[in-house]
């Protein structure tokens, strides 16, 4: 017979630790994300060599937004709308398309131009990709609180 | 804010934060971190030391807007 197992930690505690748990996740996360760009760099962009790494970024990324649109929950600061949505895919862009700008330079210098073209598409197509899901998800995100905060009263 | 209202019925019964914990059911640090007001409780853990203390949860833990300058 299996013994349930009671929480040794009281509310405090268990507060504190849900606190360094919080923390531990978004060290991860970023952790991951850094190491992600750094092997990408270092490897050549050879997929092979990330894939462990990038399944559990993706695992641990879809686990956080799922639970969030589940509970209603957006973000402490940032709010559901396209300007904010527009600002960040924005910098997701440039990140992403400087990247790409340095990775293509470093290993073709004599071709510029071709670089900054591939800096300039991806930043435009990751920019674009970034703000299309933004935008779906936070239209999943207002359909989903309209049914939380829905008065169980109007559904009689 | 501290609650030296917990503290000083704490002192008038006779307990120690150790015994208070004991019987609230939590951690010492815990009753030194309500008492310095550096911690919320839950209704239940209010509930729980409103009993060992043999107080109601008024008597504890209702701030009257005036209290601030009763304290002054």
């Amino acid at each position: 017979m299996i013994k349930t197992m009671s929480s040794n930690l009281d509310e405090r505690q268990e507060q504190a630790l849900l606190k360094i748990e919080h923390n531990g996740c978004w060290l991860a996360f970023w952790g991951l994300l850094t190491a992600l760009f750094v092997q990408n760099a270092a490897f050549n962009g050879d997929l092979d060599r990330i894939i462990g790494e990038l399944i559990v970024f993706v695992v641990l990324s879809v686990y956080l937004g799922a639970s969030c649109m589940r509970e209603g929950v957006w973000d402490r600061r940032l709010r559901p709308d396209a300007k904010t949505n527009a600002a960040i895919s924005c910098i997701t862009g440039l990140v992403m398309g400087v990247g790409m700008f340095l990775r293509v330079h470093a290993n073709y210098p004599d071709k510029p131009i071709g670089s900054i073209a591939a800096g300039v598409f991806t930043m435009l197509f990751t920019g674009t990709i970034c703000f299309a899901l933004l935008s779906i998800s936070a239209k999943l995100y207002r359909k989903r609180v309209a049914e939380l905060e829905a008065d169980p009263g109007d559904e009689e | 804010m501290r609650n030296l209202r917990m503290k000083f019925r704490r002192i008038e019964v006779g307990m120690s934060q150790t015994q208070l914990a004991k019987a609230a059911g939590v951690t010492r640090q815990t009753i030194g971190l309500i008492e310095a007001g550096e911690f919320n409780p839950s209704l239940k853990l209010c509930l729980a030391i409103c009993k060992a203390l043999g107080v109601t949860l008024n008597d504890l833990f209702w701030e009257e807007d005036n209290d601030d300058q009763d304290h002054e």
